[in-house]
């Protein structure tokens, strides 16, 4: 008793003393910059790693890896639950090359390892002896920090078995040490879904303490409820798993356990999850940068004019890595176009250009505008496939639209009435926009676009049913819209239209002195009116004129914490050709 | 030897503890471990860094972090800032933001220390709640001998970091001169600013001692090396990102940080790598296996005409609400398994066919639900383009998805995908017959079909089945030998599928061969050879054996043998005991073929893992000679024979119990 005291205050004192000396903050005031928790203290707990099956499948190269990467999370120790090697066989020297590999493996963990038998450590009788001569005894127990580890050997003389003389010990070991804080057993083949009788005595001795099971075999991660306890079957850490995924039980990884005196605490680090620090470098940083940018497509725009059966567009891709790069692609069905060709599988030298034609036809003339985009399920990748990205490309038909007269009443004053009806209309079209939209009454959009000889006119209207602006952000952070008309060349004029900066921005300075722009809001939206010379157009475009592209954006806001609702747009995405407009109806 | 070692246990419960803790009975010289010390110096401890919660917050990833976190045992965790949205004056918008950062917070088990990024201190209402929760934006604290400072980057008017800052962290690196590292922590990766930020300054204060630096914002994970030191900016904790991929830097993770006598080792654990402890357990493993047998999906192309098909689709969603035999058979071990209430789920299904220049489907693709306990069977006319045969041409691929929804968020989603290929040959083989395929005096042949809605039709007079062929209803009784041939016919009748036949054969059983008792002694003699075997078995005709004798076992275990590319030759005789129809099997690893009379009844022929092969002959009571050909390619091998039948159940058959002539 007085032993107890004494090691009590010994624990307590040290304990006071290590929070002191631990942890020395500048100061410490009624307000610190961290949580009142404790530190999670190392003293009253330990970790450890449990590896789960190599053999029966032996991916190469999984297990070099486990062992890296058990080194970076620094447990105490390393065990394991058996079939450390592919066995199965009475070749002396096979076995020990398998064992010395095995060895040289386990030799590079920063921490000891602990030797679990399976049924491919020794499946038969010269395997046993080997073991033995190597590693002393196929069972045993040890303590650390007073935690009971038995670890049991399930191929006792016969396959699934585990001896009388076996059991015997256990049963002694586990009298000798009742003391402990927790007991935990690792061992090969699931036994207790054999009924076992060895297995069933040790069970029997166990009964009266808190006691946790890991065992493997079955390459499947499963956690059982046994006689109120956890009993664990771990997946693989590199032995035979078709890794359908952690839900399938199917998952290289190894069970990270925190021992504390309330029991163990068990969760599993898949290896793909655990990342070096050299994942991205100076020196990788070239490659990702140049396979991303290497990452469109780029189409030629297909602008229809008139129905069709036929259309061609080229597709180009460019390498912008100093090294090949291989894409593959094939096409997705499509109810109606039907295309030359399905698959691309071809490498792009370094900084390399690919252009492929395109031919798409139907069996009847239609408007191929009115189609859904045909699309590319399509990779890059570099050549030894360590790095990949895939994409699905969307190729679409654009279909041309023509400027209308203005209205004879127009007055540029902001005022949407003497267009009428909204000839673009979006959420109207489905072909106009690809992503979730609740209504035109959440977020609506209205364009028309009419020319004279001289002028563009563009008559503008965004309806809302919460019109959300707050002074303290910024306008980009907020509601609003954006025009943009595009030139062949591709210079374009930006509008920036918010309810916060008198519903004008002129975004990159190509608007025109001489160009008429008038908005007005209201509490369900706000509208648009501008005129601009055609004149200047060309002189941007540094050309004649005959079309141009149209995107508007609207960036809608209901409240601030749902900053993302998104985009809401006409020719959102644009796509090569979308939103072409020409400003006469001629013959193309 | 044997010696009892009880080490000294009695500092071991705190920073004393060391290899100590360690006790064991030592009774050999080889041990079963290896002889690192135990990875826990009493100096060593481990924390974790979380990065950007914000700046495209996605809702949820960070809670999941501090679940893990808590699983996973760090001493405390540091940020690198971004905590909430904010860029808000609003105080009520604000008060939210906290409140619900708090909360998450409150979920974790340890220490946490908050650092402030551009996010958090967006503005000057934002910079006074900071000092107000926090006291202080920036400052520094020892653990374990080791320095930590903590920046704010978002100090200064017009710069990150004011004077009066970098006076402030100066001071501390001066007086706190004897720690064996420092590691530094901040919102902004300014080393990679321009200069004038005067971070340059704390590097200089920083030259003669170890230091590490950690940073977010970019939201992309990248690692530099500045004066020799680690710089490393964390990819993110929820905050807004693509996450295309770790190897572009795009991950959601926790950093893990062991600080070890030498200084830190550091590793990213992806959130995604994560796993719970009962991601597979009694309860979910149904699902997985309802999973599993939904990818078995049913599939097949009538034609209607040359130009029309007609694609059906099958696929069953067999969750029914119980942990069955079957799961129990596949997932874990039968005894003890309870059986027991399981979630009933609607199984999702997403197709999407891919371009095919000859099979038209008439939609692009498809999306199903399919409720618990249920089938669906969905047809999907096809068009075919040209006048080609069906032979010639490429499967239909779909692209598909199955899945069943999870109810926690962040939980893996059982999910499986792949690529379908509808086939259009022209034997339909989910149409399956009886396999019993000789008998001897009557039969009863049963045909399924997984597809309930479509009709068969059959014929047994060797003609091609048509709309007016007898619909199959029940067996068909037959007393002579007979040809089945059957064809699948949709409702109508306008569409068929190709034939399949199968002959059942009415046989005499083979007489028994008349060889005295006495002549004859157990086991079965062996002839042993090596050679290049690799396909399938070889020519034993044209091969010298190398060895010959009486085997007494079939597992090859029990012969003298190179561990690879050997084939055995058995014969002998087998003494069936009454007159009947025998189904023999082979289970072989690799190939093996069974012959009995020197007719092929069991061909397991082929480079394979361990595989069962069945086949039926009928026999007189008696003896009767018996041929096994077996040969190993390599890794493993095994040979088992066996057979049921007239009335026997199935067993094993050991070859001591055959026998050769003496």
């Amino acid at each position: 008793m007085r032993h107890l005291i004494l090691t009590i205050l010994l624990g307590f004192s040290s304990w006071a003393l290590a929070q002191r000396v631990a942890f020395e903050p500048d100061t410490l005031s009624a307000l610190n910059p961290w949580t009142d928790q404790e530190f999670a203290q190392p003293d009253d707990s330990f970790q450890f790693a449990v590896i789960g099956d190599l053999t029966g499948g032996y991916r190469s190269g999984v297990f070099p890896v486990a062992v890296d990467k058990a080194n970076a999370v620094s447990p105490d120790f390393v065990i394991s639950v058996g079939d450390l090697i592919e066995g199965y066989t009475k070749d002396t020297a096979q076995i020990q090359r398998w064992w010395n590999q095995f060895d040289k493996w386990v030799g590079k963990l920063a921490m000891p390892f602990f030797y679990v038998p399976g049924n491919h450590d020794l499946s038969n009788a010269l395997m046993t002896r080997l073991w033995e001569e190597r590693y002393g005894r196929t069972y045993y127990h040890f303590i650390y920090r007073n935690i009971l580890f038995l670890v049991l050997n399930t191929e006792d003389g016969a396959p699934s078995r585990i001896s009388a003389e076996q059991a015997d010990y256990f049963e002694s070991v586990l009298s000798q040490h009742s003391d402990v804080d927790w007991t935990l057993l690792f061992f090969h083949k699931p036994l207790w879904q054999e009924g076992e009788p060895g297995f069933s005595r040790i069970e029997t001795a166990l009964k009266d303490r808190s006691y946790t099971v890991f065992a493997g075999h079955t390459h499947r991660y499963l956690k059982q409820q046994r006689k109120g306890r956890d009993y664990y079957i771990l997946g693989t850490t590199g032995g035979g798993s078709e890794l359908k995924g952690a839900e399938f039980g199917q998952l290289d990884h190894f069970a990270w356990v925190t021992m504390r005196k309330e029991g163990p605490q068990v969760t599993n680090l898949t290896l793909e999850g655990i990342l070096h620090d050299s994942l991205v470098t100076d020196e990788t940083a070239p490659l990702v940068d140049c396979v991303l940018k290497s990452s469109t497509i780029k189409y030629d725009a297909i602008v229809e004019t008139q129905a069709s059966q036929e259309w061609v567009t080229n597709l180009r891709f460019r390498n912008y890595c100093g090294q090949p790069l291989r894409i593959k692609g094939r096409l997705f069905g499509h109810s109606q176009l039907e295309p030359d060709w399905v698959r691309i599988d071809t490498i792009i030298e370094a900084y390399g250009f690919l252009e492929k034609a395109l031919h798409l036809s139907t069996d009847q003339i239609l408007w191929g505008s009115k189609l859904e985009p045909i699309e590319l399920d399509w990779s890059v990748e570099t050549l030894e496939g360590a790095f990949r990205q895939s994409f699905v490309e969307s190729i679409t038909i654009a279909n041309a639209n023509y400027c209308e007269k203005p209205p004879s009443d127009l007055v540029i004053d902001g005022r949407w009435e003497e267009w009428g009806r909204a000839v673009y209309q979006a959420p109207a079209k489905l072909e106009y926009y690809r992503s979730a939209w609740q209504s035109i009454e959440d977020c609506g959009l209205s364009v028309r676009v009419a020319a004279n000889e001289n002028n563009l006119f563009l008559a503008l209207k965004v309806q809302d049913d919460n019109v959300f602006y707050t002074p303290y952000r910024h306008s980009w952070e907020q509601e609003g819209a954006l025009l943009e008309i595009k030139l062949p060349n591709q210079l374009s004029i930006r509008l920036g239209f918010s309810p916060m900066d008198s519903l004008l921005v002129d975004v990159n300075d190509n608007w025109p002195r001489e160009g008429e722009l008038k908005a007005t809001r209201s509490k369900n939206g706000f509208a648009a009116e501008l005129s601009l010379p055609i004149s200047h157009l060309e002189q941007l475009n540094a050309a004649p004129l005959d079309q141009f592209q149209l995107q508007w954006t609207v960036y809608d806001h209901d409240h601030l914490e749902d900053q993302y609702k998104g985009t809401k747009a006409l020719w959102q995405n644009p796509f090569p050709g979308s939103g072409t407009f020409f400003l006469q109806k001629t013959k193309h | 030897m044997k010696r009892f070692f009880i080490p000294l246990f009695l500092f071991c419960f705190n920073f004393m503890a060391a290899q100590e803790d360690f006790q064991y009975k030592l009774s050999t010289d080889s041990l079963p471990w290896t002889g690192r010390p135990f990875d826990n110096a009493p100096e060593q401890f481990q924390f974790a860094v979380v990065s950007d919660r914000t700046g495209g917050h996605r809702a949820g990833v960070f809670g999941d972090a501090m679940q893990k976190l808590n699983l996973l045992h760090p001493e405390f965790v540091m940020s690198v800032g971004d905590l909430v949205e904010g860029y808000t004056k609003d105080t009520a918008i604000l008060n939210s933001q906290w409140s619900e950062f708090d909360s998450i917070l409150s979920r974790l088990n340890m220490r946490f220390f908050a650092l402030p990024g551009n996010h958090d201190i967006s503005n000057d209402v934002m910079r006074d709640r900071w000092l107000s929760r926090y006291g202080a934006s920036y400052y520094h604290f020892r653990y374990k001998d080791v320095l930590f400072l903590a920046f704010d980057s978002n100090d200064g008017d017009g710069v990150m970091f004011s004077r009066d800052q970098l006076d402030y962290f100066k001071q501390v690196i001066a007086e706190e001169e004897d720690v064996r590292w420092t590691l530094i922590f901040m919102h902004h990766p300014i080393w990679n600013y321009r200069a004038f930020n005067g971070f340059d300054e704390i590097e200089a204060a920083l030259k003669d001692r170890p230091y590490t630096v950690f940073a977010g914002h970019t939201h992309r994970y990248f690692k530099s090396q500045r004066h020799g030191r680690n710089y490393y900016v964390l990819s993110t904790t929820g905050g807004g990102s693509k996450l295309r991929s770790p190897r572009v830097g795009e991950f959601d993770h926790v950093t893990w940080v062991t600080m070890t006598p030498q200084g830190p080792e550091l590793v990213h654990l992806q959130l995604s790598g994560i796993i719970d402890e009962d991601v597979l357990n009694e309860q979910t493993a149904p699902i997985a296996l309802a999973l599993h047998n939904a990818t078995q999906i049913e599939q097949m192309m009538l034609r209607k005409s040359p130009a029309e098909g007609i694609v059906y689709l099958r696929i069953a969603n067999t969750l029914d609400g119980e942990a069955t035999k079957e799961s129990s058979g596949l997932f874990y071990g039968g005894e003890d398994s309870s059986s027991g209430a399981v979630q009933n789920k609607t199984l999702r299904f997403e197709g999407r066919f891919y371009h095919n220049h000859h099979l038209s489907p008439e939609q692009d693709g498809l999306s199903l639900q399919i409720p618990p306990d249920s089938t669906v069977q969905i047809a999907i006319p096809v068009r075919i383009e040209g006048a080609v045969s069906l032979q010639d041409i490429d499967p239909l691929e779909l692209d598909w998805t199955l899945g069943f929804e999870s109810d926690e968020p962040f939980t893996p989603a059982f999910e499986l995908s792949g690529v379908l290929d509808i086939r259009t040959e022209n034997e339909p083989a989910q149409l399956s017959f009886t396999p019993m395929d000789v008998f001897l005096e009557t039969h009863e042949v049963e045909l399924s079909s997984p597809f309930e809605k479509l009709q068969i039709r059959y014929t047994l007079d060797g003609s091609k089945p048509d709309a007016d062929s007898p619909l199959y209803t029940g067996p068909i009784r037959m007393q002579e030998t007979t040809t089945i041939k059957a064809c699948y016919f949709d409702a109508e009748g306008g569409a068929r599928s190709g034939v399949a036949a199968r002959e059942y054969r009415k046989v005499v059983p083979e007489p028994a061969v008349k060889i005295k008792k006495r002549a004859l002694a157990p086991g079965l003699r062996y002839a042993y050879y090596e050679g290049d075997f690799t396909a399938k078995l070889p020519d034993f005709n044209t091969l010298q054996p190398k060895r010959t004798g009486i085997a007494l076992y079939s597992h090859p275990d029990s012969l003298e043998r190179r561990m690879d590319h050997f084939a055995l030759s058995f014969e002998g005789y087998i003494e069936v005991p009454q007159d009947g129809i025998y189904t023999f099997y082979t289970r072989s690893d690799d190939g093996s073929q069974l012959f009995v009379h020197d007719k092929l009844v069991v061909d397991n022929n082929g480079s394979h893992s361990a595989q069962v092969r069945r086949g039926n002959i009928a026999l007189q009571k008696g003896l009767h000679p018996i041929r096994v050909a077996y040969f190993e390619d390599f890794l493993g091998e095994t040979l088992e024979i066996g057979f049921e039948g007239a009335g026997l159940d199935r067993r094993r058959v050991p070859f001591a119990t055959l026998f050769h002539e003496k």
